[in-house]
């Protein structure tokens, strides 16, 4: 992508509709992508978040340390997210997290419906700690 | 969720019938086998059936998440919180939005009692064999007929379930 | 006597002097020439006494013997004195012996001793006489006629020397004492205009020469110290006047200790001023700070009426719903009893088809879908009513919460939601029971359906069915003028709250205007402390000119 613009990408995984912001990621590539280096992994999202995965479609590619990571999700829609339809993580769920993952939820369709806004790079951050501390 | 202010008189001991001033208010609701108690002070509103979004990384407990007005609402469950076990989910049940000092959280109620008028020395130390779970949140119940009603401490339900998650 | 305190001075002493040398002259001119008259005169008696007894005693024998023939010679012997003008010799009867010029001599005189002649003055001659005696027996008179011109020559000039004298004495004494007079009274003047000038309150002139030490002197010198002790707190009364408080006075006495209270009262003044105005900026700024605590106060509590006013905007919005939903449900409750009615023309017509079931199965079954539709239709209805009947009950339940939070105005409310959560129990109950029916309904024309399609084999069950449904219907009719009955209730509990609701709205409306015009009067109060602020400052400033000797 050449340009950042400032939106957001809504995505599929594991049959649910979640967004990132397209400036935090690196790139957006196929279902083939794989890590180039050895500090670079390729993750399905689905399975993270505890999902079940459907086909894998696209990878969103965004950096962590000296490498990337890449997480393979469903498919993916330009859908333009309002910016002001996204409401921060209430500090109250925040402290319930075991994970910090969440930059905030879109509401949607007249406010019935809620949309997860996931910061892939902390996630990948998390993932990593998460990793070194399994090691460990 | 429109900002309201709680109602300029000072303390809250007055009640729905005329000239009665010395019985507290409970806002009272069936959950599972429970029935539970909190100052209707704290429920910003009754709302009828919704959809929950679920929320990755979130303890067993954490329902998911609603939008209420455009805002997140998080619900939880009480009946997996105290370790009640599962709960037959009615099409009538209701969402209680709770607000508590700055935070908002929503649980769900298979049947509301509604507001009710409780004498002052109704209110009695909690039961010995409840749960540890709900030892720590129900600091006080009171009768209503056969009925036991726990009353929620929102205080000690925000502080401990912060506490749990921090334990892991 | 009023004349004379008037006089200056020098007129006073020229005058007293003059009085004295006056005295002293009329002392002098009383005595003097008198006394000087009366020497000459016993210088005259004592010489013609003298010359009487030698004479006397020259003639002695000639008379005892009366040989008077040398005695013309004795006679031109005496008469060798020029101022003798006549002698004469008697004897002792008065008979002439001889006599010298005596053709007028008087004879009063009687001489009584032949030691010490009689004399008598007249106007200008002196009379002597004197006896002559012998062997100390008087033998005969001498008598002497003296001229007195140059006695009486002497005598006048005497009288003009005393007089002279005096006036020279007199005049010399006086101006003497004019001119002293004037000396001494020179100063005295020139100290009196200076003290006149002093006391019309000219203080620049020169202190006085101080040339003597006398009384004259001691008054120069107290003037000048006079002067120089007014000089000195003239000088100090001018820079206090220009703000300096802080010199001391060196002078001492009454006036320097009064000038030095007076001082120290200013100073005192000019502090407590300044306490004063800076505990007037203090009190000021706490009025102040006060006075925007009130308007913030106020301010909030006109938001906090507006607040309330909102709120119960908002529930007699909310009420206004539940009235509207209790209507709706009263429309739906009518539809559906139409529809019942429908309903039993519809059983009615199926009752009289059973009669003519001799005209097929095709119009029994045409009655039958009929019904059928028209008991969907109750149900659809039924099923809106339930729906609404459950978000009335949300609608009760939320009002409710609002009204704990809303205080008093929120009582009314609870008992509302009590009744409408009852009416949606109702409501619920009701439409179950309703449901139910229906499904009996729908059992038993399906069992009619299934009768009529199986060969029904006797119309009576027919009826019997018939009947049981229509018995259902009024069952379902009962049940809706029930429903229709609360929800009648319930428009009119809200309509009372709509009042209700309203005078609250009203009242808070006037509670808004006198927080407003409590807000008003605080900024008035606000805007005149102000003032009074301002005030103090400017009292500051004119105070702060004075320089005060601050104690430690």
């Amino acid at each position: 992508m050449a340009a950042r613009e400032d939106y957001l990408i809504e995505f599929k995984s594991g049959g649910r509709a979640f967004a990132a912001e397209a400036r935090s990621l690196r790139s957006i590539a196929g279902a083939g992508w794989r890590p180039a280096t050895r500090a670079s992994r390729r993750l399905v999202l689905a399975e993270l978040l505890g999902l079940r995965p459907g086909p894998g479609g696209r990878t969103l590619v965004v950096a962590w340390g000296e490498g990337n990571v890449g997480f393979v999700v469903e498919s993916i829609s330009k859908r333009q997210i309002e910016r002001q339809a996204i409401r921060p993580v209430p500090e109250l769920l925040r402290g319930w997290l075991q994970a910090p993952i969440l930059a905030g939820l879109a509401v949607l369709d007249g406010g019935q419906g809620l949309m997860h806004v996931l910061d892939l790079p902390r996630l990948a951050e998390w993932l990593a700690a998460a990793g070194e501390r399994d090691q460990s | 969720m429109a900002e309201r202010r709680t109602a300029p008189t000072g303390s809250v001991a007055w009640s729905a019938e005329a000239g009665d001033a010395s019985r507290e208010l409970m806002f009272v609701f069936h959950r599972g086998s429970q029935t539970f108690a909190l100052p209707p002070t704290s429920v910003a509103e009754v709302l009828g059936q919704m959809e929950v979004t679920p929320v990755p990384f979130a303890p067993a407990w954490i329902e998911g998440v609603v939008g209420v007005r455009g805002d997140v609402v998080p619900v939880l469950a009480l009946q997996t919180y105290f370790g009640l076990g599962q709960v037959q989910e009615a099409a009538t049940r209701r969402l209680v939005v709770i607000r508590h000092e700055v935070h908002t959280l929503a649980v769900w109620a298979d049947r509301i009692v509604g507001v009710e008028a409780i004498e002052p020395g109704a209110l009695e130390p909690p039961l010995g064999n409840l749960p540890e779970a709900m030892l720590k949140v129900c600091r006080a119940h009171f009768r209503m007929g056969e009925t036991v009603v726990h009353c929620l401490d929102l205080d000690q339900l925000l502080a401990e379930s912060r506490a749990r998650v921090v334990a892991g | 006597m009023r004349f004379f305190k008037d006089l200056g001075l020098k007129w006073k002493l020229f005058g007293s002097a003059a009085v004295v040398m006056a005295l002293i002259t009329a002392a002098m001119l009383s005595y003097y020439p008198a006394s000087q008259n009366q020497a000459l005169a016993n210088g005259l008696r004592a010489k013609v006494g003298a010359v009487a007894t030698m004479l006397s005693s020259s003639l002695a024998p000639a008379v005892q013997f009366q040989q008077m023939a040398g005695v013309e010679e004795i006679f031109a012997g005496a008469a060798r004195d020029a101022e003798l003008m006549a002698v004469r010799v008697e004897d002792m009867e008065g008979k002439r012996l001889a006599g010298y010029k005596d053709e007028y001599m008087a004879q009063q005189l009687r001489p009584s001793s032949g030691q010490s002649a009689e004399i008598l003055f007249e106007a200008e001659r002196l009379q002597v006489a004197l006896l002559i005696e012998a062997g100390g027996a008087p033998v005969g008179v001498l008598r002497m006629t003296y001229a007195l011109a140059s006695f009486l020559e002497q005598s006048s000039r005497v009288w003009l020397m005393s007089w002279f004298i005096s006036l020279a004495i007199f005049v010399l004494g006086a101006g003497l004492m004019f001119m002293v007079g004037s000396r001494i009274a020179r100063p005295v003047v020139r100290m009196t205009s200076a003290f006149r000038l002093m006391a019309g309150g000219d203080l620049k002139q020169e202190p006085l020469r101080v040339d003597a030490s006398d009384e004259i002197g001691s008054l120069a010198r107290a003037y000048n110290d006079l002067l120089h002790q007014l000089r000195s707190l003239s000088d100090h009364a001018r820079s206090i006047s220009e703000g300096d408080l802080t010199r001391s006075i060196d002078v001492q006495g009454d006036l320097a200790d009064a000038f030095r209270a007076m001082a120290a009262t200013f100073t005192e003044i000019a502090r407590r001023f300044d306490e004063l105005s800076s505990s007037l900026d203090d009190r000021t700024a706490n009025i102040l700070t006060t006075t925007k605590q009130q308007e913030a106060g106020a301010a909030e509590e006109a938001s906090t009426v507006s607040e309330v006013t909102a709120t119960m905007g908002e529930l007699a919005a909310t009420a206004r719903q539940i009235a509207a939903n209790a209507e709706s449900v009263t429309h739906s409750a009518e539809a559906t009893a139409t529809t019942v009615g429908q309903g039993r023309t519809a059983l009615s017509t199926f009752v009289g088809s059973i009669s003519d079931i001799q005209q097929g199965n095709k119009v029994i079954n045409d009655n039958i879908v009929q019904l059928n539709r028209h008991v969907q239709q109750i149900g659809g209805i039924i099923d809106i009513i339930n729906n609404i009947a459950d978000r009335s009950d949300l609608l009760a339940l939320n009002a409710a919460l609002e009204g704990t939070k809303a205080g008093e105005a929120g009582k009314g409310f609870l008992l509302v939601a009590g009744e409408m959560r009852r009416l949606a129990e109702n409501v619920f109950n009701s439409t179950a029971e309703i449901k139910q029916l229906i499904g009996e309904v729908t059992e038993a024309t399906n069992a009619t359906v299934m009768a009529t399609e199986s060969g029904m084999k006797s119309t009576r069950r027919g009826v019997e069915l018939a009947e049981e449904t229509e018995r259902a219907f009024e069952r379902i009719v009962e049940t809706i003028e029930q429903t229709t009955q609360a929800s009648k209730q319930i428009s009119v509990a809200t309509q009372q709250q709509h009042t209700a609701t309203d005078q609250i709205v009203s009242a808070m409306g006037e509670v808004s205007e006198v927080a407003q015009q409590s807000l008003e009067g605080i900024r008035q109060t606000a805007s005149s402390v102000a003032d009074l602020s301002n005030m103090a400052s400017q009292l500051r400033k004119m105070i702060g000119r004075f320089k005060v000797r601050r104690e430690a």
